[in-house]
């Protein structure tokens, strides 16, 4: 196996502690980096890869590279996390992440985008999109500044299948009508605990495990709404890029990362959860967390994973959101 | 022994040969420089023009659709006239800060070195960091509060992240270094007896700030006003991290095109148009600096 690895990553605390196992058990040097956005690996990748080894790659871009043949295939079966991971989890690589039976890319955490709001402020979970459209709220809520996640969740709010809506004019209008309720289109996803902490918002779509991490080690009193309509979510995974210097060691990296004690260390390093099965054998957590971290089997009936998105899709969301945005 | 001085003649006549050898220097001199610009401006815009002009992401066929969809609807053309006014606003800010800044450096102060070392300072910061700086200053119970509470200005906190006035700020603390150097270097290059002269004419402050100090030092302003426009019209991470829902300028569009909606070919069309806007804005400011004409000099003084 090589003696170096070049791993893109943003669990930077996941990494850090991952980094340090990995050296241990393979006496290999691991360079790291963590990225803000997926187009700065991607962009690697269409230029030729010859510097990334590992990426944590997330929904649509994996997708894409698939489709541009910018990865390798995985050896998952011999990898213990491709055999540990949870139905819907398996189920969901099988179908998106598998081309003429081999796998591309395996799940890392699984990631939600519920609607998130203040303990504090509603008593009981509000349980609809709708009060993100409510007019009391106005000045206390916050969208996300991302045109596929704001034209998602006006999707479900107004009734539509968020992977394949109807009515793009009635997502327009939805959108509108809530612009003026928001504090700020939310950018950043530290700068939304911050609004939680300062009682700027008080509900807003934000991640499960950016919730976790608010509610369980930051105290911030917030949790994640099981919505009538529904919610969405996806996968960040581990994946090879075609070019990669040290394939053998990336490979290892990736048996390693994904193996469920390792990938528990998810949750407690960063709140995000690893899709595998029973979690909570591997994790000394309270119940509270438990039950938290239990969302795939709790809310598997209102969670829709988010579908890569066609290009003519893609265009309409965007266009939508810029008009939105520019109303 | 003999090789020393046989390597020193070598030396000799490489230089003699230089020296005689005009096409040599004028490839070393104007060839280095030009294939820079070449190789890293001229090809690089190149590239985003052909991708401006492909239907969808590479192989694909030539279209002139993206500058059809940003010139025949109202939505492209209103956000470039927002971003305008916007880029607008902050640079009147900078510019009037900026001018009074270098104005007291230049005439009433003894430590100008360090005054300009901290102005610059911020810079040696990376972007990122500073914009948090600012959303911590900004935020509702942040220093912004913390100060005008004690102060007594306001009773309750609130502070002004996600207003209009929080993204100028924003722009304004960014940019203004670069224009507080241009007016600082036109102040000190004028000559103070300008100023008696005019006083001893009879001028009051205001009088000889307006007919002579300014005009003076046009060609300061006009550059100061060129470098904070041009970046400040390209914004998008200041408007998108202080800006609330109202504040959209074209670079988070483009931005947008290439992060999120895979839309390369539209937002090169978009950066094309941001380029047009920038290179009008240099000519423009070198028209004037240069009295109406644009020469090598810079334009005829008499």
């Amino acid at each position: 196996m090589e003696q170096s690895l070049n791993v893109w990553n943003w669990y930077d605390g996941w990494v850090n502690w991952a980094v340090k196992e990995f050296k241990e058990q393979y006496n290999t040097s691991v360079t790291t980096a963590a990225y803000s956005n997926p187009s700065k690996w991607y962009t690697k990748l269409e230029a030729g890869n010859d510097e990334i080894d590992s990426i944590s790659a997330t929904s649509a871009w994996v997708v894409r590279s698939m489709d541009n043949d910018f990865l390798h295939a995985l050896p998952v079966d011999q990898m213990d996390g491709w055999s540990a991971l949870n139905e819907l989890a398996k189920s969901d690589a099988e179908e998106y992440y598998q081309r003429d039976e081999m796998v591309y890319a395996i799940p890392e955490a699984q990631v939600a985008h519920p609607l998130t709001y203040s303990t504090d402020y509603f008593d009981e979970d509000p349980g609809s999109w709708d009060v993100l459209w409510q007019s009391d709220l106005k000045g206390k809520v916050s969208m996300q500044d991302w045109g596929e996640v704001a034209c998602r969740v006006a999707a479900l709010y107004t009734g539509q299948d968020p992977n394949n809506p109807d009515d793009f004019k009635e997502i327009e209008e939805a959108l509108i009508q809530q612009k003026d309720l928001n504090v700020t289109y939310w950018k950043d996803q530290s700068t939304v605990q911050q609004m939680f902490e300062n009682e700027q918002i008080v509900a807003t779509v934000y991640t499960d495990g950016r919730t976790y991490n608010g509610r369980f080690q930051k105290e911030i009193p917030i949790d994640m709404s099981n919505t009538k309509e529904g919610f969405m979510y996806t996968y960040d995974t581990f994946v090879i890029p075609k070019g990669a210097p040290n394939p053998k060691a990336a490979v290892a990296w990736t048996d390693m990362g994904s193996k469920p004690e390792n990938a528990a260390e998810k949750v407690t390093t960063m709140g995000y959860l690893p899709p595998i099965k029973n979690i909570g054998d591997y994790l000394d957590l309270s119940d509270e967390k438990i039950d938290f971290l239990s969302w795939p089997q709790k809310m598997s009936d209102s969670a829709t994973f988010i579908q890569p998105l066609s290009d003519d899709l893609r265009k309409k969301f965007d266009e939508i959101w810029t008009k939105v945005k520019a109303a | 022994m003999s090789n020393a001085v046989s390597s020193r003649e070598a030396i000799a006549s490489g230089i003699e040969y230089f020296r005689e050898n005009r096409w040599l220097r004028l490839g070393l001199f104007i060839g280095v420089p030009v294939g820079v610009l070449v190789a890293f401006f001229a090809l690089p815009l190149l590239s985003m023009l052909w991708m401006s002009l492909l239907e969808e992401m590479p192989p694909s066929a030539l279209s002139l659709d993206h500058y059809i969809r940003i010139f025949t609807g109202d939505l492209y053309v209103n956000i470039l006239w927002r971003t305008a006014v916007l880029t607008a606003e902050s640079t009147a800010i900078v510019v009037v800060l900026g001018y009074i800044l270098a104005y007291s450096i230049a005439r009433f102060s003894k430590r100008t070195t360090l005054i300009l070392m901290l102005i610059i300072l911020p810079f040696w910061t990376n972007y990122i960091v500073r914009m948090y700086a600012l959303i911590n200053i900004f935020q509702k119970g942040g220093v912004l509060d913390t100060v005008m509470l004690a102060l007594g200005l306001t009773g309750e906190t609130g502070g002004i992240m996600y207003t209009h006035p929080a993204v100028l700020a924003g722009l304004s603390y960014v940019w203004l270094p670069l224009a507080t150097f241009p007016f600082y270097a036109s102040l000190t290059n004028m000559d103070d007896s300008l100023i008696d002269a005019s006083k001893d004419l009879g001028a009051g402050p205001i009088k000889t700030f307006f007919r002579v100090t300014l005009p003076i030092t046009k060609d300061g302003v006009i550059a100061g006003i060129v470098l904070v426009a041009i970046p400040s019209f390209g914004s998008f991470i200041t408007p998108a991290l202080l800006g609330g829902t109202n504040v959209l300028m074209i670079g988070m569009v483009i931005e947008q095109q290439f992060t999120s909606a895979f839309n390369w070919p539209f937002g090169s069309a978009l950066g094309m148009v941001v380029t047009a806007v920038v290179v009008t804005l240099i000519v423009l400011g070198a028209w004037y600096g240069a009295g109406g004409q644009i020469t090598r000099s810079g334009g005829d003084l008499e």
